[in-house]
C-alpha cells in the first residue's frame, strides 16, 4: 500500500486513469477490511488499516470529483460547475466509464 | 438505505463482443446461484438475525453482491453491444434477443427467469448460515465452470475477481456460523432457535 505520509501529494500527480485505479484499490481495501472487522471487531490493527484506507479513499474521491466529475453523491457538487454533473460522465458499464 | 457509487467494484473493459459467452455469463445475473439471488438472500435473512456481527456480515456481503450483479451486467452488456441481426442469428442469441432486444434481464443460462425459489430465508441462524456457505460454494463452482469455457482474457479477469470474492465470503460466513454457535448451548446447538424461542 501507499505510504500514507505522502499519499495526498501523490494523488495530485496522477492522471485520470491512475487516480481511478487508486480509488478502486483503496475502496477494495475498505470493502475487504470492513467484512473482516464485522467478525473481528476488536482487531486494532485492522481498525487502523480501515481508518487509513478510508481516509485515502475519501480524499481521492474528492479529488476525482473536482477534476473529472463525481463518483459519489456526496462529491456530486465538488467541481462547482453551473450544471448538474452527476449525469454527465459515462456510466460505469459504458465506454469511458469507470 | 443505499447510495450509488458511479464506478464498478472491479473494472470491466471488453473490446470483443461474444453473444454466445454472454448467454452463459448471464446466469450469474439471474440464475440459481447468481448475484441477484445472493444479494436478496442475505439482505432478506438479516432482519431477524439476533447477533450483531452476523447482521453486519449479511448486510455488507448482501450489498457487495449488488456490486457484483452490476459487474456481471456490465460484462453481458459489453459482450452484446451493437450486434447486427446476422451476428445474433449466427451466435444463437436470437431467442434472448426476440424477448429483450439487447437489454439486461435476470435469467439463467437455460432461459429460466430469476426466481426467489432459488434461495431460502428460514429464520433459524444455523440453517441460514449453512445455506449461505453453500451458496458461496455454488457460485464459486459456477465461476469455475464459466472460466473453463471463456478464453478472452478481458472476460476472464473480472470473472476471476468475482470467483475470489466467493471464497472470501465463504470465510466470513464460516466465522459467522462460529459466532452463532458460541451463543448457543454447546451440548445441543438445536436446543432452541434464537430467532424464535425466547
Amino acid at each position: 500500500m501507499n505510504n500514507p505520509a505522502n499519499s495526498n501529494q501523490m494523488n495530485s500527480r496522477m492522471n485520470r486513469h491512475q487516480l481511478l485505479n487508486h480509488i478502486n484499490q483503496v475502496s477494495f481495501a475498505v470493502d475487504e477490511v470492513k467484512l473482516y472487522l464485522d467478525t473481528h471487531p476488536c482487531d486494532t490493527e485492522a481498525l487502523e488499516y480501515f481508518r487509513e484506507m478510508s481516509r485515502q479513499r475519501n480524499h481521492a474521491l474528492k479529488e476525482y470529483a473536482a477534476a473529472y466529475g463525481p463518483l459519489t453523491i456526496d462529491t456530486a457538487d465538488d467541481s462547482c460547475a453551473e450544471r448538474w454533473n452527476w449525469i454527465n460522465e459515462p456510466w460505469p458499464w459504458q465506454e469511458g466509464g469507470c | 438505505m443505499w447510495n450509488y457509487e458511479k464506478r464498478l467494484q472491479y473494472p470491466v473493459k471488453i473490446s470483443q463482443t461474444n453473444p454466445k459467452i454472454a448467454q452463459i455469463i448471464i446466469t450469474q445475473f439471474g440464475g440459481p446461484d447468481g448475484e441477484l439471488g445472493a444479494s436478496m438472500r442475505y439482505l432478506a435473512q438479516r432482519y431477524t438475525m439476533p447477533y450483531k456481527e452476523v447482521t453486519g456480515v449479511l448486510t455488507d456481503i448482501g450489498t457487495e453482491e449488488l456490486a457484483h450483479l452490476e459487474m456481471i451486467c456490465a460484462i453481458v452488456y459489453q459482450l452484446t453491444k451493437d450486434l447486427s441481426p446476422e451476428e445474433i442469428e449466427r451466435s444463437g442469441f436470437a431467442p434472448y434477443y426476440v424477448d429483450h432486444t439487447l437489454a439486461l434481464w435476470p435469467q439463467a443460462a437455460s432461459g429460466t427467469p430469476w426466481s426467489a425459489t432459488t434461495f431460502q430465508s428460514k429464520g433459524d441462524p444455523i440453517t441460514d448460515l449453512n445455506e449461505d456457505l453453500a451458496a458461496e460454494q455454488k457460485a464459486r463452482t459456477t465461476y469455475d465452470n464459466i472460466l473453463r469455457l471463456v478464453k478472452d482474457p478481458e472476460v476472464c479477469d473480472p470473472i476471476r475477481f468475482l470467483r475470489q470474492r466467493e471464497i472470501v465470503h465463504y470465510q466470513r460466513f464460516g466465522e459467522s456460523l462460529r459466532i452463532i454457535q458460541d451463543h448457543l448451548d454447546s451440548r445441543n446447538f438445536y436446543a432452541f432457535n434464537p430467532e424464535f424461542d425466547k
